[in-house]
């Protein structure tokens, strides 16, 4: 009885280690490290401004990256020739399929960058409206609405209809018809950032608003395919632009180098074209090697006859433009950069204004201003001088100009100017056509059927 | 509330596994000793296994079947004799400071209810006392089996559970499923077990590095010496698996090594030398034409021949790929000990250098040569030492360490794969510098200048100590760790671009991976028996075990050297880095009663309580229940001895549940760092969800074991069904709401069922000959019930050529896709002229006659008209039809043992049926992609006919509009495939079955032995893969395209899951023979 009795209180003993071993060390021994990753409270401090508004700055320069590779494919500007085949289907024009996975990985990046832009310009106004705002921080405040009103602009020109919607919560499609107002949202971020009086940033606000209030016209236009007037003159575009070139450092380029590795993630346009070569730049525009269809060999011969195919129209000789352009491009590889607005295209929205209000020395002006960028080519003096009419210059330099920055396909439409690789069955053909929202975005979101 | 009520809950668990304690009493001193023979033959049986339960205490027999168990406590015991093919023997014994002796005649048996088992019983237990199935895997049994590896050992051994391999490569490793998937989620891969300690269950090159080769990558659990494992337990899941608790659902798999016996020094070697090929024909040829005279000029001076435009051309350009593989495997061990010493130590060499070559008539340039390698080599050592510092106290200490050297290359869906550029390629495509003819990415010789390695290095160790105070209590303690380093490295020399062709990184790249993993484990288990009446016995345990593991991962790469030499990613102009710590600890306390009623009718209570780091804030513990009950009702008192021929007869049922954890970190809402040229960034990462909790696998398990003829025969069958409620589910919330992860929340319900039967059988048995037959089969049934409102998954994310979609009321994984749109007779599903409806076929004959030489298949939608009508929720839900299920209904294998005399032939063949689908997207690329494929010689016929509407005997365009309908009839019903037709014309039928293993032993004779001075010797002649017999046209059905531990940084864990049905580009499963010579001495 008396052993029995030992044995018990043994077995108590260590019943009662265990008992106090799992529930006084249960909670600390749970604790799990996360060095990975910040969490909500870290964005709570104003030292994170400058940070929210270099991430707003990287996702935006990743989704246009991820949708400049569709969108170019789309238009004249390049052609399908590797293994994944629904880069061949945008080729053909076939633009609408929600389930194209091109289109639809972007739109992944696009979603993010659209919230991402919004939620970092909220929160650093917030800090503004606290007084939290770190001195020297408003220059990221004036990033943070430049950047918003870039992702804003890259949507209303290359989606037929998009959605907005916050975190868990499922936000309406907005509808083909309203599209045209999210220019007015870029146009009032960057009105704002105009008022932050960010000097080193003046030029390319207002290149951007030129851009902004240009697109907005150019959307309607696009949208009537061929209209009686598919010129655009548009006060504010052209008093933007005026300001922008009066500013100077009007070129905003989004770039990308090996420092920001992320930014090149998804389906960019270098990795799809120069390293895994799924597509190519088109042959509307450069000369192909047949045997390796492969571009980079011919361009960088250094020898612009051998790699471009598009002769400017007055001097007849491979487009200088288009052929640093396209050096820039290729040698570039993973890492090319994205221009979001430009000297060139300031020039290029007051020559098509002044022409479009039948000032053809206003065109001829501006027209020339922006070919005396490059010493090679020759002033436009008339149609029957330089062998060319003005419309079709203006057309060729913004090919030429505006080369895979994400335009040619509302010159492929209002001036019905179809892609050669468009099928005659296709959306691109049969109907003014940019990218769906895509089916990962149809399946998540309830409010979209 | 939540919390503290949870807490409440766990103590009060605590407090009545603390109040069940019971008390119990007795104590100690002799020894026990004996001779084990076949009752049949009458010959000694060596290695056979005498245990007595209630001490957990036992040894092995020797060669002349002697054996000896010292230190015995005084009292009287239950002496257990077993041994696979023989029926458990139970003799009682009371020792009482005096050696006993008893001597066992062993009758051969299929039924094995007697044999120990350990794992999920908290204990050691016999068979015929648990509830639920355990599956056991004796490596004695396989000892003349062509096995190579870990993965190689569970192939077709046990119904219900199933070894994906990802390919045919050297050193690919496979994929566990152990009845299906039980989360939608997290990884399906079981957890493995070391004689007590969780071991790293991990694969590929170390998740979400930058190295990796697209899908062949290594399993760790191959660093596991299969020369060391004695025994393989397995819980096939929550009824069996509930004292594991989380992390538990996809079932258990414990190995235990081998242990010294006491005696003398006994060495056992083995030297094995086998040679290993690709098979032929299961590659079809590249098939082109020249479109000019100047294309079929190109095609003369580099294929050789005359070529014509418009001939067909063929050529095999995988095949050529091929060599005579060749393996060498060396293994020494060695064991014995004393009563208070035992050991076991064993070395093993192994190397391997597979079919793949590819050196040879590469047309290389001087100093050019093919890198690419496929080799492996391991090196293992394993030392097991017994302890028995006095009659109580048993200390195991358990090492064992692994070092793997591989090397690889590029593979799968990859565009820079040897495999996939060698099935790419076009005759009309060649040239000097590609003389293949890839249309893109790279030529073939480029692509085999890449190579991939892996250095690994594995340790396992722990020490276990069983304290047996008094007779009716043990003590059992384990602590251990898992640690494994693996060094991956991808590398592209300066200049790998050898042909001026491929234009990725072409001045080079290193790129690496380091993944560190550590797994700690503590366990404590009190177990204690107590006879509660002359008709009760009780057994209970409680027990508590904490868990924790640490991964580490290190990547980075260099890109752009600045020149040939360079080697390390350090050199590259471009860097980048990628660092990730995980740390997920389980913490769990559990308990279990048995009841034992008059020794045939077992009754089983347990639960285990569970608290782990990945749950969410809001969420604190988790409660698994369990209940079994096994009724022996052979031994039962009124059992007539045998009804008609059934001599055992068992029926056994449980229910229990386990869990499976979310990732580390899923429940909290993160920011991730990202780049800008400006400067570091921040950007969205993870949603978080605070209501995190594991999800929660109930499974219900009914089953019989019945022994007919005096155990000549075994029938064993069990029908289990599983819920998985909570189940995780990666949810996408709206993209444009800015986080573009999708996001576990616990919203999921799966459930599955399925049927596990098998035979054993000994067909004769005479003094000479002995013939064994078993056959086995599993039957499962899967289906996604509720993804509880959220969007279908489907595998590959965007990429649409991958169909697999978890979508409610079909089996996870199920395929999905377009069909043509059904039309009436005469018409073709085609719409030439763009007025909505099908064609007349006399329409298309007179449009398609109509085009000159050079017309181009039709790919788009726009005139390819398909079926829109989808029947089903599920269907409408991802705008596809239903093609069909990944999972098989029924897998499993038959094979048997002839012994006759010195010789011993062994074989098995594995089978999967019905309603079965694989994806071949290899043959969807080749057959119909328009740039890189139409190289098969069906596609490539069509295309040429369709472009030239026929040819006559000189190879001349007729433009006949009858034969380009044909051809866009074939083309539309058998060719077309991609997207946007994606699933059409790929997914296909594929049951097989394979003869998997077949071996012939010759056991020397003694008297040759003898003269050797050696105890024991054997020569083997073994093969694995010999046939493959199936519907399925594509290289494999057995291989998928993600492998193990996934082709890349983006794989998930949906696309390892269930992405099982896909194959594209792998390496066939190869055909190796081998020859093993065995000595003991």
């Amino acid at each position: 009885m008396k052993n029995r009795k030992i044995y018990k209180s043994k077995i108590l003993k260590v019943f009662t280690l265990l008992l106090a071993f799992t529930v006084f060390s249960c909670n600390d021994i749970l604790d799990a490290e996360n060095p990975n990753s910040l969490v909500e409270d870290d964005l709570s401090n104003p030292a994170a401004a400058r940070p929210m508004a270099n991430g707003s700055q990287a996702t935006v320069t990743r989704a246009i990256g991820n949708l400049l590779t569709p969108y170019s494919i789309s238009s004249d500007e390049m052609v399908w020739s590797g293994s994944r085949d629904d880069w061949q289907q945008l080729n053909f024009g076939q633009l609408s399929d929600f389930e194209n996975e091109f289109t639809d990985a972007a739109f992944s990046y696009t979603g993010e960058a659209r919230w991402w832009a919004d939620e970092v310009i909220t929160r650093i106004e917030a800090f503004q409206a606290d007084g939290l705002l770190i001195a020297g921080d408003e220059l990221a405040l004036a990033r943070a609405y430049l950047y918003g009103a870039t992702i804003y602009i890259t949507i209303a020109d290359m989606y037929t209809d998009f959605v907005f919607s916050d975190k868990l919560e499922s936000g309406p499609a907005i509808g083909p018809a309203n599209m045209n107002g999210l220019y007015d949202t870029a146009i009032g971020y960057l009105t704002k950032a105009v008022a932050l009086n960010q000097s080193s940033l003046t030029g390319q606000l207002q290149g951007m608003l030129a851009r902004a209030h240009w697109s907005k016209e150019a959307w309607t236009k696009a949208r009537q395919r061929n209209p009686a007037t598919a010129l655009i003159n548009n006060a504010a575009a052209v008093t933007a632009a005026n300001a922008a070139l009066a500013a100077g450092d009007v070129d905003f380029i989004l770039d990308v180098d090996s420092s920001t590795p992320d930014v090149i993630n998804g389906l960019p346009i270098g990795s799809e074209v120069n390293d895994r070569k799924e597509q190519r730049l088109s042959d509307e525009y450069i000369i192909v090697d047949p045997v390796t269809t492969n571009s980079v060999n011919k361009i960088s011969s250094g020898d612009p006859t051998e790699s471009i195919s598009l002769m400017d129209p007055i001097d007849g000789i491979p487009d200088p433009v288009l052929y640093k352009t396209v050096v820039d491009f290729v040698t570039a590889q993973l890492y090319p950069d994205f221009t979001q607005t430009s000297e060139r295209e300031m020039y290029l929205i007051l020559a098509e204004a002044a022409l479009a209000a039948g000032d053809e020395p206003g065109f001829a002006t501006n027209i020339n201003l922006l070919r005396a960028l490059n010493t090679e080519l020759s002033p436009w003096v008339d149609e029957v001088t330089s062998g060319v009419s003005a419309q079709d210059l203006l057309i060729h330099e913004r090919r030429v100009n505006l080369y895979l920055q994400g335009r040619r396909l509302i010159d492929h439409y209002r001036f019905d100017d179809p892609s050669p690789y468009w099928i005659p069955s296709s959306d691109a053909i049969g109907a003014v056509t940019f990218f769906p929202i895509g089916i990962s975005e149809i399946r998540a979101n309830t409010l979209i059927d | 509330m939540l919390k503290l009520y949870n807490k409440k809950l766990f103590n009060s668990f605590l407090i009545m596994v603390g109040l069940s304690f019971a008390s119990f009493a007795t104590l100690a001193q002799g020894s026990i000793s004996g001779t084990i023979t076949d009752a049949e033959t009458g010959d000694p049986v060596p290695g056979v296994n005498i245990f007595i339960p209630s001490l957990a205490k036992g040894t092995l027999s020797n060669v002349d079947g002697t054996y000896q168990i010292s230190d015995i406590p005084n009292g009287s015991y239950k002496v257990v004799g077993s041994f696979i093919g023989y029926r458990n023997m139970e003799e009682s014994v009371t020792v009482n400071n005096n050696s006993q002796t008893l001597n066992f005649a062993l009758e051969t048996s299929t039924t094995q209810l007697s044999e120990i088992v350990v794992t999920g019983t908290g204990g050691p237990m016999e068979k015929r006392k648990i509830g639920n199935s355990v599956g056991i895997i004796s490596t004695e049994s396989l000892s003349n089996a062509p096995i190579t590896s870990f993965s190689d050992l569970l192939q077709g051994r046990e119904p219900g559970m199933v070894s994906i391999p990802g390919g045919g490569l050297t050193g690919e490793g496979a994929q566990i499923r152990i009845r299906g998937s039980a989360s939608l989620s997290q990884l399906n891969e079981p957890i493995i077990i070391i004689d007590g300690v969780r071991i790293d269950n991990g694969g590929g090159f170390g998740d979400g590095g930058f190295a990796g080769n697209g899908g062949g990558g290594t399993s760790r659990l191959d660093d596991i010496n299969p020369e060391s494992i004695a025994r393989i337990e397995i819980l096939k899941g929550a009824a069996a698996a509930t004292l594991y608790g989380t992390e538990a659902s996809n079932g258990v798999i414990q190995i235990f090594t081998k242990r010294g016996a006491t005696g003398a020094p006994k060495f056992d070697v083995k030297l094995a030398k086998g040679i290993i090929t690709y098979p032929k024909g299961r590659y079809p040829d590249n098939v082109g034409w020249a479109r000019d005279a100047a294309q079929a000029s190109t095609m003369e001076s580099v294929l050789g021949g005359s070529v014509t435009p418009y001939q067909l051309i063929s050529r095999n350009f995988t095949e050529d790929l091929f060599e005579t593989g060749t393996n060498t495997e060396a293994s020494v061990s060695a064991s014995g000990g004393t009563n208070a010493v035992t050991y076991y130590v064993t070395g093993r060499f192994y190397d391997e250098d597979g079919p793949f070559g590819g050196k040879d008539n590469r047309g290389y340039k001087p100093g050019q040569a093919t890198l690419a390698e496929d080799l492996m080599k391991r090196v293992q050592l394993n030392a097991n030492i017994g302890i028995v510092p006095s009659g109580k106290t048993k200390i195991n200490i358990v090492t064992g360490y692994n070092k793997t050297d591989f090397s690889s290359l590029q593979t799968n869906n990859n565009i820079y794969a040897v495999g996939s550029l060698a099935q790419f390629s076009k005759p009309e495509r060649v040239a000097a510098n590609n003389l293949t003819g890839t249309v893109a990415f790279a030529t073939v010789n480029e692509s085999m200048q890449q190579t991939v390695t892996q250095d690994v290095n594995h340790y396992n160790g722990s020490v276990n100590v069983n304290y047996n105070p008094i007779p009716w209590l043990i003590l059992d303690a384990v602590v251990g760790v898992d640690y494994s380093s693996s060094i991956a490295e991808n590398y592209r020399p300066f200049g790998w671009n050898i042909d001026g062709f491929g234009n990725s990184e072409p001045d080079g790249s290193k790129a690496y991976t380091n993944r560190d993993f550590i797994a700690t484990s503590m366990q404590f288990n009190a177990s204690a028996t107590n006879r509660i009446s002359d008709n009760i016995e009780s057994d209970f345990i409680v027990g508590t075990q904490l868990i924790q593991q640490k991964t580490s991962i290190f990547s980075g790469n260099g890109v752009a050297f600045p020149g040939p030499g360079f080697a390390v990613a350090g050199a590259g102009a471009n860097k980048d880095i990628y660092q990730f710590y995980s740390e997920v600890i389980n913490a769990g306390v559990y308990a279990q009663e048995q009841i034992g009623i008059n020794d045939h009718l077992f009754i089983t209570l347990g639960a285990r309580l569970d608290a782990h780091s990945a749950f969410g804030s809001n969420f604190n513990a988790q409660f698994y229940p369990k209940i079994a009950a096994s009724y022996v009702i052979s031994d039962a008192p009124y059992w007539p001895g045998n009804i008609g021929p059934i001599n055992t007869l068992q029926f056994k049922g449980s229910f229990g549940q386990s869990g499976l954890q979310p990732g580390a970190f899923d429940a909290l809402t993160t920011y991730r760092a990202i780049a800008s040229t400006t400067g570091a960034g921040i950007s969205p990462q993870n949603l978080g969800n605070p209501d995190l909790k594991p999800e929660v696998s109930a499974e219900m398990e009914v089953g019989a074991s019945v022994g007919l003829w005096n155990g000549k025969l075994t029938f064993d069958a069990t029908y289990w069904d599983r819920t998985v409620t909570d189940a995780l589910f990666a949810q996408q919330f709206p993209l444009s709401g800015g986080w573009r992860q999708a996001q576990l929340v616990n919203i999921g319900e799966l459930s599955a069922k399925g049927l596990e039967l098998g035979v054993t059988t000994t067909v004769v048995n005479t003094g000479d000959l002995k013939v064994d037959l078993f056959a086995n089969a599993a039957y499962l049934n899967e289906e996604v019930i509720s993804l509880g409102g959220a969007p279908p998954v489907k595998v590959g994310g965007s990429y649409p050529r991958y169909r697999n979609f978890l979508v409610e009321g079909y089996s996870p994984g199920a395929n999905f896709g377009v069909k043509l749109l059904d039309v009436a007779d005469g018409f073709l599903p085609l719409d030439y002229n763009g007025d909505g409806n099908p064609d007349s076929r006399a329409e298309v004959v007179s449009y398609l006659g109509s085009l000159p030489v050079g017309a181009a298949l039709p790919t788009t939608t726009s005139i390819v008209m398909l079926d829109n009508n989808y029947v089903t929720e599920g269907e409408q839900s991802v705008s596809g039809h239903f093609l069909g299920k990944t999972t098989p209904d029924w897998q499993g294998a038959i094979g048997g043992t002839v012994t006759y005399k010195n010789w011993l032939l062994r074989t098995n063949f594995e089978y999967r049926t019905g309603n079965y689908y694989v994806n071949n997207l290899t043959a969807a690329f080749r057959q119909a992609n328009g740039s890189i494929g139409r190289n098969l010689p069906n596609s490539a016929r069509v295309e040429r006919d369709f472009y030239t509407g026929g040819v006559d005997a000189n190879f001349n365009p007729q433009l006949s509009g009858e034969v380009r309908t044909q051809a866009v009839e074939e083309w539309v019903n058998e060719i077309l495939a991609l997207s946007p037709f994606a699933g059409m014309n790929a997914i296909e039928k594929a049951d097989f079955i394979r003869w998997r293993e077949l071996s012939l032993t010759y056991k020397f004779p003694t008297s040759f032995t003898d003269k050797l001075g050696l105890t024991s010797g054997s020569f083997t002649t073994s093969a694995k893969n010999l046939a493959l017999w199936t519907p399925y046209s594509g290289v494999d059905p057995e291989i998928n395209v993600f492998g193990r531990g996934g082709n890349g940084s983006a794989t998930s864990n949906t696309d390892q899951n269930f992405g099982q049905g896909v194959e594209a580009f792998g390496w066939a499963i190869p055909t190796s023979v081998i020859f093993t010579l065995k000595v003991g001495f």
